[in-house]
């Protein structure tokens, strides 16, 4: 089902129209003079302004080049599109031996042989690729100078690394600006050097149509984990994949169209500019989870989806699209598309799908709302209540606020347990309370872990706790009320004291939290101390407090020696709705 | 006149299950449902003989389609079929593979077997049928039944009197090509210790266009390749 998905997606997309050619992000092209003599290599990038937040950034036009073939480091010229080593038999960055070079170019300079065979003589086809030839045939000084000259006038070694390694594509001055792997003589000579000439013997395992199994898949780039030069999605590349004494790909037979239209549409789905083989930009469909994890999301039928990439960068807005009908469109919430979520990660060379699930839109939309309903929090800061961005909430539960630190898997286990509405991994809370004991239940870190808690238990299975966003006076949970005790110990202790070096709760609020009954009865002890020098400053103060206290103590017949797990999360929601209401402002009756 | 071998209900179900899908064998990820093949795999358990060859007729999915992942650390080689290996040391050869798998799976197969022509003068479809159900309600089997791979053992039951589909798996769900069977070469074979083996070389793979109506699935009863 993944791939047929997949499948579908490119020819919804329009990728998989023409699959001679693909299309890449292509910077720099070389523009050969008349007669082939001199040549300059010119950038095609194009500088955009910062704007708001963005910052200001390089745009390279995307543009359609022959399918690439995917080649690692053996010796294999591309088409016409390549490096510099290939094209000018040099390689600037000295990776490649000179020598090596010099066979990379021959390799180059048959295939451009081969195509101006093909050529109507005195064509401008014709033309161009003899200029080509003859300026791949000059001397290395004359030949490098264009290139040398660019490296030179490069602002930033960065820059000059771009162009060390980057791929050009080849124009002819006198015929125009058309790249010449675009001119139409040469597509067709391109086209007709990729017919299949075997015959098509086994049925294609995602179309169904008979065809001849290819032997390679394209790699995907962009997968995080994986090689710099690719990982594949399909690939049998050790004795113990295989079976039935089939060879590699004969395990699985994909013909050429599906394997290069299924590629198409990962790389559309995990590149960050995406873009149609005209050029047209399409919209970002990933979402990076963590180092090592990217969630792939797409839904059938062109249906908008946008605001998807949105309730993970920013909730607040997410709300009116979900609800708001755009343009004609179905509103997300009626929408009976299917949504497709593919979370793929790298390793050894391959990519792994971690998770895939397929639900309509409608239901995605219902399972993200959801959600953001239950991990809504008091926000420090006077941020407000509402939501945080999801990465704010993996990184609180990380160590050292660390994406790399997180649990491996938790990532897209809560991803996926978000979209399809199931309770959290315990984990979660876990995490979020070993954070809090670790770190202390400060700062906005901890309001996202009590987001996330909060959230846990209104999605726990079976028996699922619905608790407010901000204090619930008539909750009396244990836990709840201990945490609430806590923060109003501590309140006590600042007001009587003033600040400190080392508050109660920096002390206290790991071993209060876990072994309540060997905590409390001292910290109550303590207070009466704090109570009775604030009622000599501040009597009515004194009063309030006392009367807090006595009210939540009334509600605890003893104090337990330990909390288990759930009763923590429930102490750090009750710490941190008691907190926060401390600094929300109330009308005069005070509120028990 | 023999009216033919019966229909069979069997409900097959376990924690947890990997029915691979051919393309992502390397970090395995299981079709959504049972295949025909899997589900012919079970009932041979409980009973074959040369005389009977299974055909699953349909499946009913009785729990609702979960996905669990586990990463282990496998092997990248395979050990020859010729004797003197020498030395292996697993740990030198490791490979950490990705599997995602089905949980909580729960099925209703409604199969029939057919006579082969290895069937004797004395091989009724009466004798199978009862001596199937027979072993089916005492849960004998030759080797443990299992869920697509070794590791995930299944349970084997005769079908219960009602069963119902979950809702969540009304309508119709596109399963996109699902592996049918193997359509093994007849003409492959070896000679081993002066008797004709059947060697897999040539044997192909059959897939058929599965589709789940309110969580049913209808499998064809013939694969053309």
């Amino acid at each position: 089902m993944i791939l047929r998905a997949l499948y579908d997606l490119a020819q919804q997309e329009g990728l998989a129209e023409d699959l001679d050619f693909e299309p890449i992000q292509l910077r720099y092209t070389l523009v050969l003079g008349p007669n082939g003599m001199s040549a300059t290599i010119q950038d095609r990038g194009t500088l955009v302004p910062a704007e708001g937040k963005k910052k200001a950034e390089l745009r390279k036009p995307t543009v359609s080049v022959p399918r690439r073939s995917g080649r690692t480091s053996g010796d294999c010229a591309e088409f016409l599109v390549d490096k510099s080593d290939y094209i000018l038999g040099w390689d600037s960055s000295e990776k490649t031996a000179p020598d090596k070079a010099l066979r990379r170019q021959a390799l180059y300079r048959e295939r451009i042989v081969e195509a101006l065979a093909s050529q109507a003589p005195g064509s401008p086809e014709a033309q161009a690729l003899q200029a080509l030839l003859d300026f791949t045939a000059q001397d290395l000084d004359l030949r490098t100078r264009p290139l040398q000259e660019a490296l030179a006038k490069c602002p930033s070694e960065k820059e000059k690394k771009e162009l060390e390694s980057a791929f050009f594509s080849v124009e002819y001055a006198p015929i125009g600006p058309t790249p010449i792997h675009l001119l139409q003589g040469i597509r067709d000579h391109w086209k007709a050097s990729r017919v299949e000439y075997q015959k098509a013997e086994a049925r294609c395992l995602v179309t169904g149509q008979p065809c001849v199994p290819v032997d390679k898949h394209p790699q995907l780039k962009n997968v995080p984990g994986g090689n710099t030069s690719g990982a594949s999605l399909i690939s049998f590349n050790s004795p113990a994949f295989l079976s039935y004494s089939l060879e590699n790909n004969a395990n699985a037979p994909i013909g050429r169209e599906a394997s290069e239209a299924i590629a198409s549409a990962l790389n559309r789905l995990l590149s960050r500019n995406p873009a149609k083989p005209d050029g047209t930009s399409l919209a970002r469909r990933h979402v990076r989870l963590s180092s090592d994890t990217v969630a792939l999301f797409w839904a059938d039928r062109a249906s908008d989806v946008d605001w998807f990439e949105q309730f993970t960068e920013d909730p607040d807005a997410v709300e009116e699209t979900l609800l708001a009908p755009r343009t004609g469109r179905k509103p997300a919430l009626e929408d009976p598309a299917s949504f497709h979520t593919l979370i793929l990660s790298g390793a050894q060379g391959r990519s792994v799908v971690r998770a895939y699930g397929c639900r309509t839109t409608a239901a995605v939309a219902q399972a993200v709302r959801r959600y953001l309903d239950q991990v809504r929090v008091q926000r420090p800061f006077n941020k407000g209540v509402g939501a945080y961005p999801l990465r704010i909430y993996l990184r609180s539960l990380a160590a050292l606020g660390d994406e790399k630190n997180l649990p491996p898997q938790l990532a897209g286990a809560l991803y996926m347990a978000i979209l399809e509405g199931t309770p959290f991994p315990r984990m979660v809370l876990e995490s979020a309370l070993r954070r809090t004991r670790a770190e202390g239940p400060e700062g906005e870190a901890f309001a996202a872990r009590c987001g996330l808690i909060r959230a846990y238990f209104h999605r726990q299975f079976p028996n699922p706790k619905e608790i407010p966003v901000s204090l619930d006076t008539n909750n009396q949970e244990p836990g709840y009320l201990l945490g609430r005790l806590l923060a109003l110990l501590d309140k006590l202790q600042q007001d009587a004291l003033g600040s400190l070096n080392a508050t109660l709760v920096d002390r206290y609020y790991g071993s209060a939290s876990t072994t309540p009954g060997a905590v409390f009865p001292t910290l109550l002890r303590r207070s009466q101390h704090h109570l009775g020098k604030l009622r000599k400053e501040k009597p009515g103060l004194a009063v309030n407090h006392e009367k807090l206290i006595q009210f939540i103590c009334g509600f605890l017949d003893r104090f337990s020696k330990t909390l288990p797990l759930d009763q923590q999360g429930l102490f750090a929601l009750g710490f941190h709705h008691q907190r926060q209401d401390f600094f929300t402002k109330k009308d005069t009756s005070t509120t028990l | 006149m023999d009216p033919g071998p019966p229909l069979h209900r069997v409900r097959i179900h376990g924690n947890a299950a990997c029915f691979t899908r051919p393309e992502l064998k390397t970090e395995r990820v299981s079709y959504e449902v049972i295949t025909p093949s899997a589900a012919r795999g079970v009932l041979e358990a409980i009973l074959w003989k040369p005389a009977i060859r299974w055909k699953i007729h349909r499946i009913h999915v009785l729990a609702p389609i979960r996905f669990g992942q586990i990463k282990r650390n496998e092997v990248g080689s395979k050990l020859s079929e010729r004797g003197n290996h020498g030395a292996y040391f697993a740990d030198e050869d490791r490979v950490q593979r990705n599997t995602l798998f089905l949980r909580d799976v729960d099925y209703l197969v409604e199969a029939r077997f057919e006579m082969t022509d290895q069937a004797g003068p004395g091989d009724t479809p009466a004798k199978f049928a009862e001596m199937f159900e027979r072993r089916l309600a005492k849960g004998q089997h030759f080797h443990q039944p299992y869920l697509g791979c070794r590791e995930f053992p299944a349970t084997v039951e005769p079908a219960p009197p009602r069963w119902s589909t979950p809702p969540e798996l009304a309508g119709i769900k596109p399963l996109g090509l699902v592996l049918w069977d193997m359509a093994h070469n007849p003409k492959s074979t070896r000679l081993v210790d002066g008797q004709r083996i059947h060697v897999c070389d040539g044997c192909k793979p059959l897939f058929f266009e599965a589709r789940l109506q309110d969580g049913i699935l209808e499998v064809p009863l013939e694969v053309s390749s």
